[in-house]
């Protein structure tokens, strides 16, 4: 009766061993024979999302039940601490307090047992060897504030995902993302999400690289990347990314690490990528398409997750004007051109109508594609975009634009205001102007497969000039790019999935 | 009031109550037919490997019992640490894979759960940064996967080895 080998102990007792080995060594044990490989992909156990008092865990450990035991005060504010920092802002100094660990009593989060991770771990469905990823689907009959993403290890059962550091959540009651190293700061991200719709959450790692980008799907939609970017190497599992849940409610949440197909098409094979994080997997394409010319182009909402409410697009009367939707929502939808811009190019737009002024703008200028539906121009990696709130150009940034268009504020945006947007392809500079005013070069080294993109929401109305009609602007000689004639690189097209 | 065990050889060993209720299993028999002083047959146990935990016991008596509420906490950090194994411990355990494992058998069907663990973490630790062909060398552990499923894993490897 002597056990000589270790698959002679009982399963239960092997499965204890496996508490307490690392990812790495849990994945090599699998790979010794097949008994292993069997329990230590189907241990519930060690993938179950984990040991929270106020959760209740189905035997499988993916359905997470959160109870409802948090009381009438749940929702009372709590901090962990509060600091107070300076803030310069057009030369005014102010005081902002920022609050660490800020959450509501009724807060209660899940982390997953086993991290995501990018090996292809047999988990049936888990194919794809770049990506981790799941999905969510929550169930309640509550009103209630959920958040999906990731953390590291030990992260806080009564904090919601994107509050402590190391942390990243989207929010679904207004669509933010919360990001942990600001201190939960939310931004302005994607479509407000409800019980009953998959919502995933993922990161796409860049070929030859450490570096990952987090993203989030939406009933399998990718709604945009986060500006969030992670380490992780597929061996280095200090540098792991846990799967976390946060609910403000009593509510079942069903959790997809794979052992189901996922509604995110791109997620169970890498055929038919669409995400824009793909792109980053290979070298930038220096292409600019020579052939493709200013006649070809027209507008085009960019895809959403399903027609109806409340993801509308924008209206496109005719293709080259754009109505913007006023939802409520101070969530963008971007439209891009149809084709690829010319090595030289230029366009205006005139603004019909600027919407409200609160909350709401414009921003406009060139980018690669598949971009996300609803991000302002410039917040994506490979885009550059001039906001017409506070006359910046974001350069593939979420929160970082750069000082631009100063004078701005006194002239402002209003009706048959004439904006533009330039480049050369020579030294892949990029321009914008104001009511025929050259504003000077916003970039420089842009290349790549670019697109018209012009992004708005809340009732904004402009007409897109491709040079159908007079431009306001004339270039001038001391302007850079236009009547300067650099000698063009030598362009060619990079294949691109 | 001493305990007697009597081991699968039918060797029989006398220990001390507080000793004998390191084991869940013997303190809920002891609490349940009280102190009859007849030999608890141990049926499961060799008496060579009982040795080896009455030794175990026998240092740790003074320990404190772990609650139901500490049992929550450890459960609650949820992926736990091997390597917090102190010196006695480590000493006592350095044995060969065989006894190992039947000390790991003998301390899942007694319910002492400080030697399960104790067990569980030094072969935890056997394991950790070996690969999966040493992992079955020092375990005796059969390959017996189908042509398939070794190229399965050989791709897994592949993608790691490549990044």
């Amino acid at each position: 009766m002597a056990p000589q080998d270790l698959s002679s102990l009982p399963a239960e007792l092997l499965l204890a061993v496996t508490e307490f080995l690392d990812a790495e060594t849990y994945i090599r044990l699998s790979q010794t024979c097949s008994l292993f490989r069997y329990l230590l992909f189907n241990s519930p156990r060690r993938w179950a999302f984990g040991a929270n008092p106020d959760v209740l865990l189905t035997h499988s450990g993916l359905d997470v039940t959160f109870t409802q035991n948090h009381g009438p005060d749940a929702s009372d504010l709590l901090y962990d601490s509060v600091i107070t920092v300076l803030e310069e802002r057009n030369g005014t100094v102010r005081y902002n307090r920022v609050y660490r660990g800020l959450r509501c009593r009724g807060d209660r989060s899940v982390v997953g047992g086993m991290p995501l991770c990018v090996l292809p771990i047999g988990w049936k469905q888990r194919t794809n060897p770049s990506m981790a990823y799941y999905e969510i689907k929550v169930t309640s009959t509550h009103d209630g504030t959920w958040r999906i993403g990731l953390a590291r290890e030990g992260y806080s059962s009564v904090h919601p995902v994107g509050i402590l550091p190391y942390s990243v959540g989207y929010c679904s009651e207004d669509g933010s993302v919360a990001l942990g190293h600001r201190d939960g700061e939310r931004f302005q991200f994607a479509p407000p999400w409800k019980s009953g719709d998959i919502v995933g959450c993922g990161y796409l790692v860049d070929q030859g690289d450490t570096l990952a980008t987090v993203f989030f799907t939406l009933n399998g939609f990718w709604v945009g990347d986060a500006p969030y970017v992670i380490t992780s190497t597929p061996y280095d599992y200090r540098e792991i990314w846990f799967p976390v849940v946060t609910s403000s409610v009593g509510c079942q949440v069903q959790i997809n690490l794979g052992q189901e197909p996922f509604a995110y098409k791109l997620a169970n094979s890498m055929s038919g990528a669409t995400h824009l994080a793909t792109k980053r997997l290979w070298p930038r394409p220096r292409c600019v398409d020579a052939t493709s010319a200013t006649s070809d182009l027209v507008m085009a909402p960019n895809p959403l997750p399903h027609p109806s409410d409340p993801y509308i697009s924008a209206v496109l009367p005719s293709p080259y004007t754009l109505h913007f939707p006023d939802i409520g929502s101070t969530t963008a939808r971007s439209c891009f051109s149809t084709k690829p811009i010319p090595p030289q190019f230029y366009y205006e737009l005139v603004v019909l109508d600027p919407g409200p002024n609160f909350n709401s703008f414009l921003s406009f200028g060139l980018a690669t594609k598949p971009y996300s539906s609803f991000h302002h121009i410039g917040w994506d990696a490979h885009s550059i975009g001039y906001h017409t709130d506070d006359g910046r150009v974001y350069h593939g940034a979420f929160a970082k634009g750069i000082k631009y268009d100063t004078d701005l504020e006194l002239a402002g945006v209003q009706r048959g205001t004439v904006l533009g947007c330039g480049y050369d392809a020579g030294v892949g500079s990029v321009y914008f102007t104001r009511d025929g005013r050259f504003l000077g070069t916003a970039g420089e080294g842009i290349w790549g497969e670019l697109y018209v993109a012009v992004a708005a929401i809340r009732a904004w109305k402009v007409e897109v000039n491709f040079g159908k009609r007079a431009f306001v602007y004339h270039p001038k000689e001391e302007d850079v790019g236009l009547g300067q004639s650099f000698p063009l690189v030598h362009l060619q097209h990079t294949p691109r999935i | 009031m001493p305990v007697v065990l009597q081991a699968s050889d039918n060797q029989q060993f006398t220990i001390e109550k507080a000793v004998a209720e390191r084991s869940m299993l013997l303190k809920n028999m002891l609490e349940d037919v009280g102190e009859a002083g007849e030999p608890i047959p141990l049926p499961n146990v060799a008496g060579s490997i009982l040795k080896k935990v009455i030794e175990y016991c026998e240092h740790h008596k003074e320990d404190p019992v772990p609650s139901a509420e500490e049992d929550k906490d450890a459960f609650e950090s949820s992926r736990r640490k091997a390597d917090d194994i102190d010196e006695w411990d480590a000493q006592f355990i350095k044995v060969g894979n065989e006894e190992l494992f039947e000390i790991i058998l003998a301390a899942n069907y007694l319910d002492i759960k400080p030697l399960l663990d104790l067990g569980c973490k030094t072969v935890a630790n056997m394991i950790k940064g070996k690969t999966p062909e040493q992992i079955r060398e020092m375990f005796n552990i059969e390959n017996d996967f189908t042509p398939e499923e070794e190229d399965q894993i050989r791709r897994e490897n592949e993608w790691a080895a490549d990044a």
